[in-house]
């Protein structure tokens, strides 16, 4: 007996034979001796006998190989390294494929989803030592997909075309008559494809039929765990962006209602606390509509934490739900207002440009570094926002006997410094505290109130969309520490998992899934962001597979270092340094030391903001500033009055309805072109609107 | 972050076109002054946050106005820093300039008394597209007497010929060029108060 033991030690150390555990398994499973496992051995080392006995570990290893690398690398894996085959894997996923609506989404689907995403094994496990009430966001954003109808053959159903008109056609395919009727609906329509991505054509848009972006929402849960911190999509839906905001208000509407239908799993309440999206008109319209519907109730359990907030907005939705904007496109867009042509007013003094160019140049910026600043053609690069910010609020006060214009110029650039620097610091010094980081932020929307009110400077100082965004997530980020104060009094508060930066990372996956394609359509799109999901449910689960983003692995701003590199643009919990225990922070003092803050900086804005009465800070000049378009087109140039379609697209309507066609019916980009100086090359002589060049073709990646 | 001027493009098409990731072709392109002068030391030049005298309508009056230069255009070029003052006649070039809100010195601002206005450190109006022949380039004194504020200062008599100057200078049919003002608290400069002064004509 002793020998064969010995002969099989020989065996194995010969290394013949890759996967000797399950082979053992297997043998003693059916009750084998020491003999018999030698002599499986033999044969398994001769290729006559091959051991299955996955185990789930060899499962998710595979399913991950198929999901990133293709049936030709799972293939690969399986025969050489022993690994289970296609078969067996796709018998074995852990997800099953989410739901893409093939029209209007419907309540069912989304629930199907959410259901996919958190039953996966293992992805809920919250310690009974931590509350039972965990918060999550719903975070909304577009996706640029290829135009392109396909047909679906796990539903029979055509995929590809738009929600808002595809009920007009039958989308089953049961015969040649469905598809002729599809061809002839879109061939109908091709005329004004063509046109509208030549978009200066004055041709009244008809309604298209193939979507040319898909609506994508995704639950991130606030939670410091990395297992649970990427997105998990539920819904998708393809639009033409031809939606009104009552429609799309409708959609988030389901959306919270699967979200509330599903709140309980495992014994625990996930609550939806608020609503992110990016800077998008419509959406910020909708989320009007939906999260600011009445005033915060007396009885509600966060009322005694923000009552004492002086011009705090507090109009909440149900279930005191608020509306969050995504910090990254506000600092983005904070840029593109320097580049605007009439400059931006602080206190009445004008910056223009060239102002701060002349600036900037004389505190050593040199030009070459300027121009990349300063560069309209960029707006997207979220690292170079930050470094124009940060070369702002690093000029020096003017120098003692400097010229006087010169001095008094450089007073207002110190002023918006500071403004920039409170708004920034927030969510990329890793060393702040939670209460430090609250405090930056009333400074900024102080502020921000202050220079937006001084003289009804309103648009000159900064776009009112800018704005109203600023002050709604200053306003998200105070209401959501409330809520985690009542309902998890001794949780962890990390303000950068708010915003949509978790589904733009998962965007960003989605696009480099497949190497040498970028785009995807809809049925794309469904497989891809299936696979991705399960990924993503496998790697929480084991996260020592997990590389992680290769650029997360840099240093981003500290204190000490006090200087960017590109890791300031996605920034986890896991990184975050300083306290954020919800315990040590009390919401009426950060409120207050940010307002002593900024009145340190502008001496005469206490006994202005005293004087005040029947204001908050989203109606900073007594009217609410939500769901309003700037009155004034002066970036637009006059010696080219747009058509008058155009004209209405573009706002210039001074009744306000949130039912008229949106004033950014594209992507943020939109809004951003508006903001840009209008007097590049590109805009000089046509009005073609950014969201129509980049629909046709690859999408740029985004900078975030 | 180090900055590499010779990154490709992040565009794949454009990147094997060789096309710089940074383009060149933006507003600011050429922000060096245009060179127009043999001249080791250059033509004087008019720059950014240099203070000018333009006249402006305002209900119904010509006046005039000192403001500072915020914007310099010339021909395609926005976002110049200088211009030859000889190019302003040029029809294409054009200022934006924003209005100074001037008051009269004290004695603080000027122990010498010979000024009697001063730059309140205050900005009103904003003033776009003038064209470059109505502007003047002028050359204040600077008061630094209030430590960390220094201002302009202005003789009243000089703002005076200066005004009448550039009115004469004015053809009638060439009124309607002149920027709009809106009336307000601080413009026409008024001297303590009362009627306004530096009018020069109904129109």
């Amino acid at each position: 007996v002793l020998e064969d033991h010995k002969q099989l030690i020989h065996a194995i150390a010969s290394g013949r034979v890759e996967r000797v555990a399950p082979l053992v398994q297997a043998a003693l499973k059916n009750g084998a001796g020491i003999g018999i496992i030698i002599q499986q051995y033999e044969r398994a080392a001769e290729k006559l006998y091959k051991p299955k006995g996955y185990t789930n570990e060899d499962i998710m290893r595979s399913i991950v190989l198929l999901r990133l690398g293709g049936a030709r690398v799972a293939e690969f894996a399986h025969r050489s390294l022993a690994l289970p085959s296609l078969t067996t894997i796709r018998r074995n996923t852990v997800l099953p494929t989410l739901v893409v609506s093939h029209s209007t989404p419907t309540l069912t689907d989304i629930q199907t989803n959410i259901l996919s995403c958190y039953s996966a094994f293992g992805t809920e496990q919250f310690s009974s030592s931590q509350s039972t009430i965990v918060h999550q966001v719903i975070m909304l954003d577009e996706i640029a997909i290829e135009k392109r109808v396909q047909w679906d053959d796990s539903t029979n159903k055509f995929q590809g075309t738009c929600r808002e008109h595809n009920s007009r056609i039958p989308l089953d395919f049961g015969s040649e008559k469905e598809l002729d009727l599809l061809c002839e609906a879109l061939e109908k329509d091709n005329v004004h494809l063509a046109t509208e991505v030549r978009a200066f054509s004055t041709i009244v848009h008809k309604p298209l039929l193939i979507c040319v972006k898909a609506t994508v929402a995704a639950i991130g849960l606030l939670s410091s765990d990395p297992r649970m911190y990427a997105a998990r999509p539920i819904l998708f839906s393809g639009t033409c962006k031809k939606e009104k905001s009552e429609e799309h208000a409708q959609l988030i509407k389901l959306l919270l209602n699967a979200c509330n239908k599903q709140k309980t799993r495992n014994n625990t309440t996930y609550r939806t606390i608020c609503i992110a999206s990016d800077g998008e008109a419509k959406r910020g319209d909708a989320l009007a509509i939906l999260a600011m519907t009445s005033d915060l109730s007396v009885d509600s359990p966060i009322y005694a934490q923000l009552r004492p907030l002086e011009f705090m907005n507090l109009l909440v939705g149900p279930d005191d739900i608020t509306a969050d904007k995504d910090p990254k496109h506000i600092i983005k867009r904070q840029r593109n207002v320097f580049m605007r042509k009439k400059g931006v007013s602080i206190l009445d003094f004008r910056i223009t440009p060239s102002i701060l160019c002349t600036h900037l140049e004389s505190n050593g910026v040199t030009s070459h570094r300027l121009r990349a600043l300063l560069n309209p053609n960029d707006k997207q690069d979220v690292l170079l926002a930050y470094s124009l910010m940060k070369e702002i609020w690093s000029l020096p006060p003017p120098p003692a006997h400097s010229n006087p214009s010169f001095a008094q110029a450089r007073r207002a650039l110190n002023l918006y410094g500071e403004f920039a620097r409170n708004l920034v610091l927030p969510y990329v010094c890793i060393d702040l505290s939670l209460d430090k980081q609250l405090i930056h932020l009333s400074a900024a929307a102080h502020l921000a109130f202050h220079c937006y009110r001084h003289n009804s400077a309103s648009t000159s100082f900064m776009p009112a969309q800018s704005y109203t965004d600023i002050i709604l997530m200053v306003k998200n980020a105070y209401f959501c520490v409330a809520k985690t104060k009542v309902d998890n009094p001794r949780g962890k508060f990390y303000l950068i998992s708010l915003g949509t930066d978790r589904l733009e990372t998962f965007f960003g996956l989605i696009r480099t899934a497949v190497g040498t394609d970028a785009n995807v359509d809809m049925l794309q799109l469904e497989s891809r962001a299936s696979g991705l999901t399960e990924v993503a449910v496998i790697l929480a689960e084991h996260p020592e597979w997990d590389y992680g983003t290769r650029r997360l692995m840099l240093p981003v701003f500290s204190k000490a270092e006090g200087n960017f590199t590109s890791k300031a643009d996605h920034i986890n919990p896991r990184d975050w340094r300083g306290d954020v225990s919800v315990a040590n922070v009390n919401l009426h003092s950060c409120w207050l030391i940010g307002r002593k803050r900024a009145s340190e900086l502008i001496p005469d804005m206490e006994s202005v903001l005293d004087a005040l009465s029947g204001n908050n800070m989203l109606s900073p000049l007594g009217k609410l500033l939500v769901n309003q378009r700037d009155d004034d087109d002066d970036s637009l140039d006059p010696g080219n009055p747009l058509p008058a379609e155009q004209r209405r697209h573009h706002g210039t309507t001074s009744i306000p309805s949130p039912s008229l066609p949106y004033t950014h019916d594209g992507d943020l980009e939109d809004a951003l072109a508006d903001e840009a100086p209008r007097d590049n090359v590109h805009f000089r002589n046509c009005y073609s609107r950014p969201k129509d060049i980049k629909s046709e073709g690859p999408s740029p990646s985004n900078g975030i | 972050m180090a900055y590499n001027t010779s990154r490709s493009s992040t565009d794949r098409l454009k990147q094997v076109q060789q096309v710089p990731c940074f383009d060149a072709a933006g507003s600011f392109t050429d922000m060096n002054s245009i060179i127009s002068s043999d001249s080791l030391l250059g033509n004087p030049c008019l720059r950014i946050g240099n203070p000018i005298a333009i006249l402006v309508r305002c209900e119904g009056m010509i006046v005039m106005a000192i403001a500072q230069v915020s914007r310099l255009k010339f021909t395609s070029r926005d976002n110049i820093l200088e211009l030859p003052i000889h190019l302003l006649t040029d029809p294409t070039a054009k200022v934006d300039a924003q209005i100074l809100c001037l008051r009269r010195a004290t004695i603080k601002d000027d122990p010498t008394q010979v000024h009697d206005w001063c730059w309140s450190l205050k900005m009103g109006a904003l003033c776009d597209d003038i064209l470059g022949q109505y502007v003047h380039p002028i050359n204040p004194s600077v008061s630094v007497h209030q430590p960390g504020n220094p201002t302009f200062l202005f003789e009243g008599a000089f703002l005076i010929t200066l005004a009448c100057g550039l009115f004469q200078e004015l053809a009638p049919h060439e009124r309607k060029n002149l920027p709009k003002v809106k009336l307000s608290d601080s413009f026409p400069y008024r001297s303590s108060g009362t009627l306004p002064i530096f009018i020069l004509s109904q129109y």
